[in-house]
């Protein structure tokens, strides 16, 4: 179990993450989605006891993780920059982790090494960058932590591995009741393998659901107009993400679909239609602000 | 699997340190094989050779049989080389292992393995500090210890070797503790491997710089500068140098274990100590309260190195300049250094000059500094407020010395509470051998010049007697009153005064200019009883201790080996014959010499009225081939001798006695034994032409050594021939001043001298002869005839010598006046 508890993160005078709470309950993998920079990494990295939050505490099953050795032993963290030991093998690294780890079983990592075809004698840093980061999921799913955190651990995998991965992590936590947080900033992957959704954006946790309760109160509108209004029609409903295509409208909005059906009723809608969000959708809702206007990048 | 919710706690320190040991492999295996050559195996070869030596003389077959009872131990071969080179090795192996150890924090991707794994902060970095101490303690003790079981094969067992031993190891094994604990420390607070390496090397050397800084100050702004590097004495047959970095070297990381090595545990074993020490044990000297109190140091620092582990960010890793403290210490020992040089080198030129410039490099090395480590004009304008802690340290600094140290410099002690006082000889060479210098070393005196004609052994000493110390105080008082008085007519110098007090307090005084009055009551130091004793001590007496003669002077030793004593008669300089002389007459020459020697005084030895109608050389002939050790003659190579009897380094002054008038004894000694035929005194007919030029000396050739033709204390010798292109064209010039008229040069004849201390006057004249010899001697100013004194010598100041010597003012003239040019 990991409670995330106010946490705030400064990097000299840079704020990386700012207030940011939420939890993590046994046997449950939370996805943890955001842009480049949005601070995934420094919040797992925080997680693991490297980065030192300056407010708010992290707890692994009830106790600070901070300088905590005996929490720290249940914690596996998998960085999105691997290390290995100067011209170590895999069998070394288990060696290595062996001795940090109390439950670290050779027995798995041959099993697992095995079924990745990975060769344990031979030299990590001959290992393309995709094997290098299944022999570092092979070491961290032999330590036998409670508490995985995986930053970007998909990255490099082929489309193959990638399920065999999420197939065995799933399974791991269905066994094992560990907790997992993984991050990516491919929504897509988290969507399905993950119990619940944390988007970081703006320094602080924009959305944290399940991935059927991404819609939340936000809905996607679809009106069609009798005549070929201008965006003006909208200006007294809260809306984002409009596209217009000749008499047909479409956006997104928080306000309830009877409300925004009164609002619109001087225009007389032929059709007004309301569905859910996908994950994704929400996802682009939220990262709205980044959207750059291309066309005014290169104008003279 | 199952739910692993009560996971145990597992300890994984041990593990850790295991772990941490692979890192430090190779600054151990270097370490390693650097100390097993320094101490087991130049040790081996050198027992090995010791004892081969003495197993060829049956003279010590009976000693070496009990050596060991009087525990002569070698833990190296060479204590003082070895010294530097161990603690060179240990400093840098130590810094090596601290960086290979701990640069895992430099990295961000170490740092995510090593800080998220199961082990607390602190146990982690003692578990790696712990393993690199076991790795140094390990190639420091297993040499020495190999050491030691040489000595058990060679020597045999005793305790005190062992203890030595211990004491050693001890000693070394604290530097590296010392080192190490300061990497460790450094590496913890910065961002990168450079910085770690860097501000390790600042933190070491800081009091080395610290001690070097004040005394180039002392010796810059204060007249009498109670700091000279590399000046030792020795009463006691241990030196005793008086460098603040060597004085102070027990306080000096740098230098600790030097001193440790050189002054407390080596039983250096040579054939010739062997007898000495058979027949009183040595006595062991052990003091380990300096190892133990570097080591308590090396603890504080491991403690601070601890916290400032615990409260690194993780995030510095791989960022430069990311520790302001020490960012600023770099600051600051930059612009200190910075002042101090440019203070050291232009202040005795241009005071005012000096100082602005000084205050501007510390100002500039701050900026500098600075943009190096923050890379940001913005940010290092913004903390331009901290330069002002430099410019308040130089500030004091400066006006500490500038103050004559608030009058610390003028003290002068009174005779009463003087034991003992030694000086150095400027502007004139002494006639003493090495066993009447205290000094063997002196700063900056290599240099053969007309102001410091010092040699590296010529500090003189101990004057004991209460008129002696008088003297020598007479000298003092008067350097410290030139300060005041502020004369123009002052030289470049190098003047050492040291006290022994009666409190067993040494004093210690630099002066780096004098007059020539000063330089006058230096000779005056010839009338002492210190003289007149070690003149007797160098012909008559060879000197024995514990009833072993400790050393043969060169006198004897020459004459039993050659049977002759050299002549030079004053028609040539560079030409000798030899006189034949039976033991008895040689006994009677040795006496006569002294008695004369220690009869004259100071103005009659160095600006006799009349000339010497000759010398005396003891010098070595060919046939020299063997040379006396103890009972031994040992084969050596006359080049060798040589050497070693007329080099300054070990015979310290001249052998040459010069024939003057005054030297009663010694004229009816060869008179009494028709040796007289030797000197024969120059005809004018066998003189071509003899041309001058005066004998003044710019006061800036103190740094123009080996460039001139002649110093202050002049002596005779042939035309020359491998001086410096431009003084042989200078010479040339120069000598326009010719005369040929025979009564003229008859006069001159008998006027010149081979020696004369010129007190910066008189005439230089080059006597050239019909063979086609030239040589050089002098005529006293007072001597001087009228057609040298009233001839216009012109001193051309705007020329300047080509090469590397400095402004020294072209002589020369005509009767014309003009003006001579020289190329």
């Amino acid at each position: 179990m990991i409670d995330i508890k106010n946490v705030t993160k400064n990097f000299g005078s840079f704020t990386a993450i700012q207030d940011l709470s939420f939890h993590v309950d046994d046997g449950m993998i939370y996805g943890l989605v955001g842009y480049n920079g949005a601070g995934k990494t420094t919040l797992l990295k925080s997680a693991a006891d490297v980065y030192r939050p300056e407010e708010g505490e992290i707890l692994i099953d009830g106790e600070n993780v901070k300088d905590n050795a005996k929490a720290k032993q249940k914690i596996f963290y998998v960085p999105d920059d691997l290390y290995f030991l100067p011209y170590s093998n895999m069998e070394k690294m288990a060696k290595f982790y062996s001795g940090y780890y109390p439950h670290f079983s050779f027995d798995t990592f041959r099993k697992l090494s095995k079924l990745f075809g990975l060769d344990i004698k031979k030299r990590l840093n001959g290992f393309s960058k995709g094997m290098q980061r299944q022999a570092e999921l092979i070491l961290a799913l032999s330590a036998h932590p409670t508490i995985l955190l995986l930053d970007e651990s998909f990255d490099g995998l082929d489309p193959q591995k990638r399920n065999v991965v999420k197939d065995l992590v799933g399974e791991y936590v269905k066994e094992t009741g560990t907790s997992v947080i993984i991050s990516s900033h491919n929504l897509h992957e988290l969507s399905g393998i993950s119990d619940r959704i944390g988007l970081i954006n703006g320094k602080r946790l924009a959305l944290d659901c399940g991935p059927g309760e991404a819609s939340g109160s936000h809905s996607k509108i679809r009106v069609v107009f009798p005549l070929d209004f201008s965006e003006d029609v909208l200006l007294n409903i809260e809306h984002k993400k409009l596209v217009k295509d000749g008499k047909i409208m479409t956006f997104c909005s928080n306000e309830p679909l009877e409300r925004i059906r009164q609002k619109l009723e001087d225009f007389k809608p032929l059709l007004l239609e309301e569905f859910p969000l996908t994950l994704e959708e929400r996802f682009m809702e939220e990262m709205e602000g980044a959207e750059y206007d291309f066309a005014e990048i290169f104008k003279v | 699997m199952t739910l692993q919710k009560s996971l145990k706690y597992k300890n994984v320190s041990p593990f850790a340190f295991r772990n941490a040991l692979r890192p430090g492999i190779l600054p151990f295996l270097a370490y390693l094989a650097f100390m097993s050559f320094v101490c087991p195996f130049l040790n081996f070869i050198n027992l090995q050779d010791q004892f081969f030596s003495i197993k060829l003389n049956n003279f010590y077959i009976d000693k070496v049989s009990h050596l060991n009872q009087v525990y002569i131990y070698s833990i190296f071969n060479d204590a003082d080389d070895s010294a530097i080179f161990v603690t060179a090795a240990t400093l840098i192996a130590s810094l090596l292992m601290g960086i290979c150890l701990f640069r895992f924090i430099t990295s961000k991707k170490t740092v995510n393995v090593y800080y998220s794994l199961g082990i607390k902060r602190t146990n982690l970095f003692l578990s790696r500090y712990c393993a690199g101490l076991v790795l140094l303690f390990a190639a420091i003790a297993i040499p020495v210890a190999v050491s030691c079981i040489i000595n058990v094969f060679f020597i045999g067992y005793t305790a005190q070797m062992l203890t030595s031993a211990l004491y050693i190891i001890f000693s070394i094994f604290s530097l590296a503790t010392l080192t190490y604990s300061v990497t460790a420390a450094v590496m913890a607070a910065v961002g990168t491997v450079i910085e770690g390496i860097g501000f390790t090397a600042m933190i070491m050397l800081i009091p080395t710089g610290f001690f070097y800084m004040i005394e180039l100050m002392a010796q810059t702004l204060l007249y009498g500068s109670p700091f000279l590097s590399g000046y030792y004495y020795d009463y006691t047959r241990n030196s005793v140098d008086v460098g603040l970095v060597m004085r102070y070297g027990k306080f000096n990381p740098i230098t600790y274990l030097c001193k440790i090595i050189d002054d407390d545990c080596i039983g250096q074993l040579r054939v010739s100590d062997i007898e000495i020490y058979s027949e009183s044990p040595l006595t062991q000297h052990l003091h380990p309260e300096t190892a133990v109190i570097w080591l308590i140091i090396a603890v504080v620092i491991t403690i601070l190195a601890i916290a400032l582990y615990n409260r690194r960010k993780a995030e510095i890793c791989g960022f430069f300049g990311t520790c302001k403290a020490l960012n600023f210490a770099a600051s600051f020992v930059t612009g200190i250094a910075a002042f101090t040089i440019c203070i050291a080198w232009i202040y005795d030129r241009a005071k005012a000059a000096s100082i602005i410039s000084a205050a501007v490099l510390i100002i500039l090395s701050y900026i500098i500094v600075n943009l190096i480590f923050t890379r940001s004009f913005k940010k290092t304008f913004r903390s331009i407020y901290l330069v002002g802690a430099e410019y308040i340290a130089a500030i004091i600094v400066f006006t500490i010395f500038a103050t004559g140290g608030f009058g610390y410099s003028s003290r002068l002690p009174k005779a009463t509470e003087i034991r003992s006082a030694s000086v150095s000889t400027v502007a004139f060479e002494t006639a003493l051998t090495q066993d009447e210098c205290d000094a063997w070393s002196y700063y900056g005196s290599e240099e053969y010049s007309a102001f410091n004609h010092t040699t590296d052994e010529a500090v003189l000493g101990p004057y004991t007697s209460f008129d002696d110390i008088q003297k020598v105080l007479n000298l003092h008082s008067k350097l410290i009153r030139l300060k005041s008085e502020n004369k123009e007519n002052l030289y470049n110098s190098e003047i050492v005064i040291h006290y022994v007090l009666n409190d067993g307090s040494s004093m210690f005084r630099y002066y780096n200019y004098a007059d020539l009055e000063a330089f006058k009551l230096n000779l005056e130091l010839y009338e002492t009883d210190f003289f007149k004793k070690a003149l007797y001590n160098n012909y008559i007496l060879n000197e024995v201790e514990d009833g072993v003669i400790i050393d043969i002077y060169f006198v004897d030793m020459l004459y039993e080996n050659t049977k002759t004593v050299a002549v030079n008669s004053a028609v040539k300089t560079d030409s000798f014959s030899y006189m034949d002389l039976t033991e008895e007459q040689f006994t009677q020459l040795k006496k006569a010499v002294v008695n004369d020697l220690t009869a004259l005084s100071s103005e009659q030895y160095y600006t006799p009225e009349k000339p010497a109608t000759g010398a005396i050389v003891f010098k070595s002939s060919e046939s020299l081939k063997k040379y006396i050790d103890g009972e031994n003659q040992v084969e050596i190579k006359e080049e060798e001798l040589v050497e070693y009897v007329f080099n300054p380094n070990t015979a310290c002054g001249e052998s040459t006695v010069f024939l003057t008038p005054d030297m009663v004894e010694t004229l009816a000694f060869l008179e009494q034994n028709g040796l007289m035929g030797y000197f024969t005194a120059t005809s004018a007919d066998e003189v071509e032409s003899i041309s001058f030029l005066p004998a003044v000396l710019d006061k800036s050739s103190a740094n123009y050594s080996r460039g001139v033709a002649f110093s202050l204390d002049f002596y005779a010798e042939n035309e020359i021939t491998w001086y410096h292109d431009k003084d042989v064209l200078y010479y040339q010039k120069a000598h326009q001043n010719t005369i040929t008229d025979k009564d003229k040069i008859n006069e001159i004849l008998q006027k010149a001298h081979l020696r004369y201390y010129t007190g910066n006057e008189g005439y230089i004249c080059r006597i050239k002869y019909t063979n086609g010899e030239s040589v050089r001697k002098y005529i006293a100013q007072e001597d001087a005839p009228d057609f040298v004194r009233n001839y216009k010598y012109l001193i051309a100041e705007d020329e300047v010598h080509s090469g590397i010597y400095i402004d020294t003012p072209i002589i020369g003239g005509s009767e014309t006046a003009e003006v001579i040019a020289v190329d």
